[in-house]
């Protein structure tokens, strides 16, 4: 299975070049399974698949590749900071974070450390998704769940609660005027996008989020993928918030 | 010019009595002409007061001028006194409390003795004076005593009265008063000093204003004190002066606005009129200081700054007499020493025999100081172990509550996934189809995520609870081809929502949907949730409810074949109902015309 990919290779369109993955996993069952899917949805992928943290670490300092599927609990380390590592070098590779469960917070670390997407291994054993989740986040990104939209806004410093002059309208408070209040934003998320968070913390599907937006479904998509791009861009400045915060408090 | 001069000193010799004078001799009258100068024209012209009587302001008479004061006094001395000095090889000393504070002397037309006088620079405070009449000068009879004292404008020159006395007596009672002062000025700038450095620490750390507050303006009264020890500043004296008004009238000005702070009760006429005076102050200084004019200061911000304290004082005084708080009634009476001095200080100034002599108000502020330093050393005391106790005792309801969650958890995940895996451990044992088992493994999972939600920590958003049940749901929903309309707006924040109140919440929510899902044949489910005032909804009397509480309503109304009376549906809705009572939130299902059920869950917020 694991097959050699030359380093350095140019990066960008490959219409014509087969697409590269990688993923690591320390489970057996886990790798075999995610190796016969990917061989059924992309049959003409370069697979390679790892172990541990530090053999993906190794790979993923030399080679670039469209696609990794990462883990976050390997033996030899969290999958973050694979993540990192590879967001670092590479910014147009895909990240995807599978994991078990709906682990909120690692997710939300993951998304602020570059990750493009998350995909539930439960969800997997589904009639889904690994090829159609990797086709989303080439698209745009994967599907926010309410808690991790929720959890997004709250490390960003949005109040996911309405204002007592939101509360006065029978309307659906929408964050029309919300980044105003909240002066210039930090975080960089323009007043829709944070609109579109509201909606998805509140169980909102994106179709139904679109609709009460006023836009096409695939302009949602457009604002989930700005908002993955954006959060992990702004992490670092979040983490200089935070220390700051707590030198304060100590 | 000079003519004019000789005139004087003639005129005023004739003047004196023969008699001579015993020691101490007090001058407090003499001839003064004035060099008034003009910078526009670069003129100066000479001007005859005649006999004036001390202490002699320059800013008085001459506001926003610069000139030079010319004295002339005469005094007697007795031949035996004067044959005593000279024996002694000595002289007579001759003091007073302002003088200048640039100027030269000289008696019986000896050489001119300068102090300071080609220096560029003066100040506004002055300290007392003491210069030597040497023997060799001195005669029997009268004796002329010239002083020419250079002014600038808004710099305190002038002239108190003249003391003349045994020099060795006058010169130690000279170092005496000098020593105070400058004793006096060290230990209250280092005092404040400290205060400020305390202050500023405790703020640095509790990010609390009025430490702050405490600390700009101690610092303001540190600098204060610079001009007891800077006699001729390197700065121009109109900067000078003018960084000095602003650190008084911004001390005064940013103490009065923490003792408002310390008081609970507010008045928001007070915080207006130090808000007014710490904002205009600046500016009018300033604007006094580049015209010359320091008369807005002694006019308008110096009695502006003692009303101020005077009432800041007297609120204080009665909102900690209130209190019967010790630390707090030192201070108020301190404080209020402050404002007497303060105000016996400023009718000196004012009063003829003023000008220099009164000092009074810095020793209070010493006092008041120390009494500012104590109450902030209380006060982060009293923080620190009440920061101290509140953590310990939230430790202990932590630790409780975590024991408590803890068997909770267990007996949750027991009840519901254990007894699930048994289940399809028996499906698996009885060989069961493979739909089935698939079918029973993802209900074992998704009521393990369910207790895994009830955990999350929400922040009192139950929103995103109901928002994780669609997620969970949604699947099913699909699966029972059952449309779903979803109408959640922002809720409130929940602010006791914890694990076991989302448990409730799911729980019922859960049995709702799945009754629907199993039983309704429903094709399509309304899911809405507001939050509204309690004494708003129909469902409880408004009499009966003091306040306006707000409520979170959700509400269930699907388009199925409405409620059976089958028993397994009651025992669930018994079960629904204990629930919501554990919530403190009441239920209500009913049945929807022409078809359905409606289900009505009304939770109360605080």
């Amino acid at each position: 299975m694991l097959q050699k990919t030359q380093p350095g290779q140019s990066i960008g369109i490959r219409r014509n070049q087969p697409m590269k993955i990688a993923f690591v996993d320390d489970s057996p069952q886990m790798r075999q399974m995610i190796a016969s899917v990917l061989a059924l949805g992309f049959p003409d992928a370069q697979v390679t698949s790892f172990e541990t943290l530090a053999g993906a670490s190794a790979f993923a300092r030399e080679n670039e590749q469209d696609i990794w599927l990462i883990d976050l609990g390997l033996p030899d380390g969290s999958g973050v900071d694979l993540i990192r590592q590879v967001r670092e070098k590479f910014a147009r590779t895909h990240l995807l974070v599978i994991t078990v469960f709906t682990d909120a917070d690692n997710i939300v670390t993951s998304i602020q450390a570059g990750a493009n997407g998350y995909l539930l291994k439960e969800d997997m054993q589904r009639d889904l998704p690994l090829v159609s989740t990797i086709e989303a986040i080439r698209r745009g990104g994967t599907p926010l769940s309410p808690l991790i939209a929720s959890r997004l806004l709250a490390r960003m410093q949005i109040p996911a609660l309405p204002t007592a002059a939101q509360q006065k309208t029978s309307q659906p408070p929408l964050a029309s005027g919300l980044s105003q209040e909240s002066g210039a934003p930090e975080h960089g998320l323009t007043p829709r996008e944070v609109e579109l968070l509201l909606l998805l913390g509140r169980g909102y599907t994106y179709l139904e989020a679109a609709g009460l937006m006023g836009v096409e479904i695939g302009t949602v998509q457009t604002f989930v993928k700005r908002i993955y791009t954006k959060l992990a861009v702004n992490s670092r400045t979040q983490a200089v918030f935070e220390a700051r915060a707590m030198g304060v408090m100590l | 010019m000079k003519r004019l001069r000789w005139l004087h000193v003639i005129w005023s010799l004739l003047a004196c009595a023969a008699l001579a004078q015993p020691l101490p001799i007090v001058l407090s009258a003499g001839q003064l002409s004035v060099t008034v100068s003009h910078p526009q024209d670069r003129e100066s012209d000479l001007r005859e007061l005649g006999r004036q009587s001390l202490p002699w302001k320059w800013d008085t008479h001459f506001p926003r001028q610069s000139g030079v004061m010319h004295f002339t006094f005469n005094f007697q001395l007795e031949q035996t006194l004067v044959e005593q000095i000279k024996g002694d090889g000595k002289g007579l000393g001759l003091s007073s409390i302002l003088m200048g504070n640039r100027y030269r002397y000289r008696v019986n037309g000896a050489p001119w003795q300068q102090v300071g006088w080609d220096e560029p620079n003066t100040q506004y405070r002055t300290a007392p004076r003491w210069q030597l009449l040497a023997a060799q000068h001195l005669q029997p009879g009268a004796n002329i005593l010239e002083l020419d004292i250079r002014a600038e404008p808004a710099s305190h020159a002038g002239l108190s009265r003249i003391e003349i006395s045994d020099a060795s007596a006058s010169l130690a009672a000279h170092d005496r008063t000098s020593n105070q002062r400058m004793g006096l000025a060290l230990m209250s700038g280092t005092l404040s000093a400290l205060i400020c450095m305390m202050s500023l620490a405790i703020w640095w750390k509790s990010r609390e204003k009025s430490f702050l507050i405490v600390s700009i303006a101690q610092a303001c009264f540190a600098l204060w004190q610079i001009d007891f020890f800077v006699d001729y500043p390197p700065v121009p004296t109109w900067v000078f002066n003018a960084v000095r008004s602003v650190l008084y009238v911004y001390f005064a000005g940013l103490m009065c606005w923490v003792s408002v702070l310390l008081i609970s009760r507010p008045a928001p006429w007070l915080n207006r009129a130090i808000k007014i005076y710490l904002w205009t102050a600046l500016p009018t200084l300033l604007a006094g200081a580049i015209l010359r004019d320091y008369r807005i200061f002694e006019l308008f911000w110096a009695p502006a700054s003692v009303l101020l304290v005077a009432v800041s004082v007297m609120r204080f005084t009665l909102a900690s007499w209130k209190k019967s708080d010790g630390t707090m009634r030192v201070n108020a009476l301190l404080t209020g020493v402050v404002v007497i001095f303060g105000l016996y200080d400023l009718i000196v100034a004012f009063s003829p025999a003023g000008f220099g002599e009164a000092n009074l108000v810095n020793y209070s502020f010493l006092l008041s100081n120390f009494a500012v330093g104590m109450m902030l050393a209380r006060r982060y005391w009293n923080m620190q172990s009440r920061l101290l106790k509140l953590g310990y005792q939230k430790n202990l309801e932590v630790k409780q509550a975590t024991m408590l969650e803890r068997q909770r958890l267990i007996q949750d995940i027991h009840d519901s996934v254990g007894s699930q895996l048994v289940g399809l451990l028996s499906l698996v044992n009885a060989s069961a189809p493979q739909n089935v088992l698939r079918t029973h493994t993802f209900e074992v999972l998704d009521e393990l995520r369910m207790a895994l939600d009830a955990i999350e920590n929400v922040d009192g958003d139950l929103a995103v609870v109901l928002a994780s049940m669609r997620h969970r749901l949604q699947p099913r929903l699909d699966a029972a081809n059952i449309r779903l309309i979803w109408d959640v707006e922002a809720l409130p924040r929940f602010a006791q929502l914890g694990p076991q109140h989302i448990q409730h919440i799911q729980r019922i929510l859960l049995e709702i949907f799945t009754n629907i899902i199993q039983h309704a044949k429903a094709t399509q489910v309304l899911f809405t949730a507001r939050s509204e005032s309690s004494n708003l909804s129909e469902s409880s009397a408004p009499e009966l409810t003091p306040a306006p509480s707000r409520m979170i309503r959700i509400s269930i109304d699907d388009d199925g074949v409405g409620m059976s009376d089958s028993s397994t549906r009651g025992r669930g809705l018994d079960n629904m109902q204990r629930r919501a009572a554990m919530l403190g939130a009441t239920l209500a299902v009913t049945a929807r015309k022409p078809r359905g059920t409606a289900a009505q869950l009304h939770i109360p917020v605080n």
